[in-house]
């Protein structure tokens, strides 16, 4: 009862600050178009000229809603957005007019990441807490998974066999981090022996939940998630137990944690052409048959 | 600072200023000790709501040091009674913290029962921030009666047992916290699994392990990542990457100062299990902020 009330008591707090925690920066500049998107936006202003429409009053609430996020999110998304097409650029060498192909038909995944989150948000909004997770996605990840269904009649079989390997490098690494946080946290108050730290580890990797990396990133290693205890108490000792037993676990989380929205910072792609090259640079030589090697690709026979 | 660490921060702003929320809601603030118990003794799943029951967990979790030590070290009955005590040591000074802080509430009531509350809670929070920072850290961390004791308590042969236990403790928190750091970095720019393996490597090699492990572990590896020279962390990224790393990282830098304050910085060139013998380190310690 006194963890649900302090968990209630913390939300309320938590909820009052929420425009502190998930407002950008005001001084932000605004996010110029991704450069793949601009024909698209080029042919809505020809049409917007034609026939200017009136300022759109919002319809009803959720177009409210929708506004709201778009104007408090949308530069972030655009630059998430971004910062991904170039993991995509770089792992699947494109070339700037591939990546201008491959900008133009992910949109929809941008898009339907950006719904995705848009539900979340409003469902956080209007008090709907969803205990079981939903909502506290890895926005990164939606995305990529996005695109990756955007991207399948653009991207070569070896292109996307390239990027579905960085995506499941990636999530094997959160999950390990979030893993060895989470046994970390709990070995400064339990004092862990190294056989116990290994017990614990296969248990959290086998009973592994997609929402703990939200806990372990949004609250800095503060708060315990959900875990499974009864298959962690037979590998403590009475003491251990007794102190365990006294940690609140959080099974809720408060706020909307399009996770991460708000540490993505403006990304612009640049294309001078050695912008892939590190500062120990390969000889002009090395460099012309490391491109000559490149394979061919899909979006440039099209 | 970084989003996240500002939803950290915001977080732990909304904690401290809770009971306004709770009196605003009431239409008037009730200030009471188990208001103030509360704050101290039941944050980030620290333990019980009160003195009593905090006190219970914290002789628990002195057994468990204790264990831990005998475990490697073999101790005599002797070594145990020594340790405890410096361990008990370590519990007292916290109360009487505690109590410190207990008193000055008791002082400030009137001026929180007032117009101006706020300024009496952000003095009083003052104190009660680095009490909830301990419990959260733990009492017995590097800077405590019972690590201090260790070098005159253990044989030439247990502490270099002892030490490497810590160690490899501290190793694996250390690489926790990096891990953490740069999956979280990630949010911002995302890496391939090659560059990810290099940074973190290039950050275990680099970075040194905070002096109180606790809630600002990664806060600490981010500073200190903000504070590589370029040439060391540039080869990690691409161009176009390394424009917005470095914006990223900038905006990290400038903490330092609060994180000695707090403790929490990495001690300079100083081993803290050096044997008794040595006296530089102790030298250096009382030297510091």
């Amino acid at each position: 009862m006194n963890c649900l009330r302090a968990g209630v008591l913390f939300a309320v707090a938590a909820l009052a600050l929420l425009p502190f925690l998930e407002v950008p920066a005001a001084d932000e500049k605004p996010a110029a178009p991704a450069k793949a998107a601009r024909p698209a936006q080029k042919k809505a202003a020809a049409a917007a000229k034609e026939a200017p429409p009136a300022p759109k009053k919002p319809d009803d609430q959720d177009d409210a809603f929708a506004q709201q996020f778009e104007q408090q999110f949308g530069k972030q998304f655009q630059y998430l957005y971004r910062t991904e097409l170039h993991l995509l650029r770089v792992v699947c060498k494109l070339t700037k007019a591939q990546y201008q192909k491959v900008a133009a038909d992910g949109e929809p995944a941008l898009k339907a990441t950006k719904q995705k989150f848009l539900g979340y948000w409003r469902d956080q909004q209007q008090g709907k807490w969803d205990r079981s997770g939903k909502g506290q996605a890895d926005l990164r990840e939606t995305l990529s998974a996005e695109l990756e269904k955007a991207l399948q009649k653009t991207l070569t079989p070896e292109q996307a066999a390239a990027y579905k390997k960085e995506r499941d490098l990636r999530t094997a690494a959160q999950r390990r981090a979030v893993v060895r946080t989470l046994i970390a946290m709990m070995d400064r108050q339990l004092i862990l022996t190294a056989e116990q730290r290994d017990k614990i580890h296969e248990v959290l990797d086998k009973n592994w939940n997609d929402s703990w990396y939200t806990y372990v990133v949004r609250f800095g290693s503060n708060y315990y998630p959900e875990m499974p205890d009864a298959k962690i108490l037979p590998i403590l000792n009475e003491d251990q137990k007794t102190i365990w037993n006294g940690r609140q676990k959080i099974n809720f989380l408060f706020g909307f944690h399009g996770l991460g929205i708000g540490n993505v910072l403006e990304f612009e792609e640049t294309w001078d052409d050695d912008v892939l090259a590190k500062p120990a640079q390969p000889t002009p030589e090395k460099k012309a048959v490391k491109k000559s090697k490149q394979p061919s690709n899909k979006v440039e026979k099209k | 600072m970084s989003a996240a660490s500002d939803s950290r921060w915001a977080l732990v702003l909304a904690a401290a200023l809770w009971p306004a929320f709770v009196g605003s809601a009431a239409g008037q603030i009730e200030w009471t000790d188990e208001n103030l118990d509360q704050q101290v003794f039941n944050r980030g799943g620290g333990p019980g709501g009160n003195a009593a029951s905090a006190r219970k967990e914290l002789d628990r979790s002195l057994l468990l040091n204790i264990q831990d030590i005998d475990r490697v070290c073999k101790l005599t009955e002797a070594q145990k009674k020594k340790l405890q005590l410096a361990g008990r040591g370590d519990i007292k000074r916290f109360f009487d913290h505690y109590e410190a802080v207990r008193q000055k509430f008791q002082r400030l009531k009137p001026r929180l029962q007032g117009d101006n509350w706020q300024e009496a809670w952000q003095e009083l929070w003052q104190d009660i921030s680095p009490l909830q920072m301990n419990l959260q850290s733990g009492l017995f961390h590097e800077d405590s009666l019972l690590h201090k004791s260790l070098r005159h308590t253990l044989t030439a042969e247990q502490l270099p047992r002892y030490q490497a236990q810590a160690e490899e403790r501290r190793r694996f928190h250390h690489r926790a916290s990096i891990e953490l750091a740069v999956n979280s970095f990630e949010e911002s720019m995302p890496l391939r699994d090659a560059q990810r393996q290099e940074l973190i490597a290039l950050l275990l090699k680099e970075l040194k392990p905070p002096r109180k492990s606790g809630r600002y572990e990664v806060y600490v590896v981010n500073v200190q990542m903000s504070l590589l020279p370029d040439d060391k962390l540039k080869p990690v990224f691409d161009r176009t990457q390394w424009k917005m790393v470095r914006a990223h990282l900038d905006m990290y830098k400038g903490n330092v100062q609060w994180l000695k304050q707090s403790g929490q910085w990495p001690e300079d060139d100083e081993d803290v299990d050096a044997p008794p013998a040595d006296a530089k380190p102790a030298a250096k310690r009382a030297n510091q902020p």
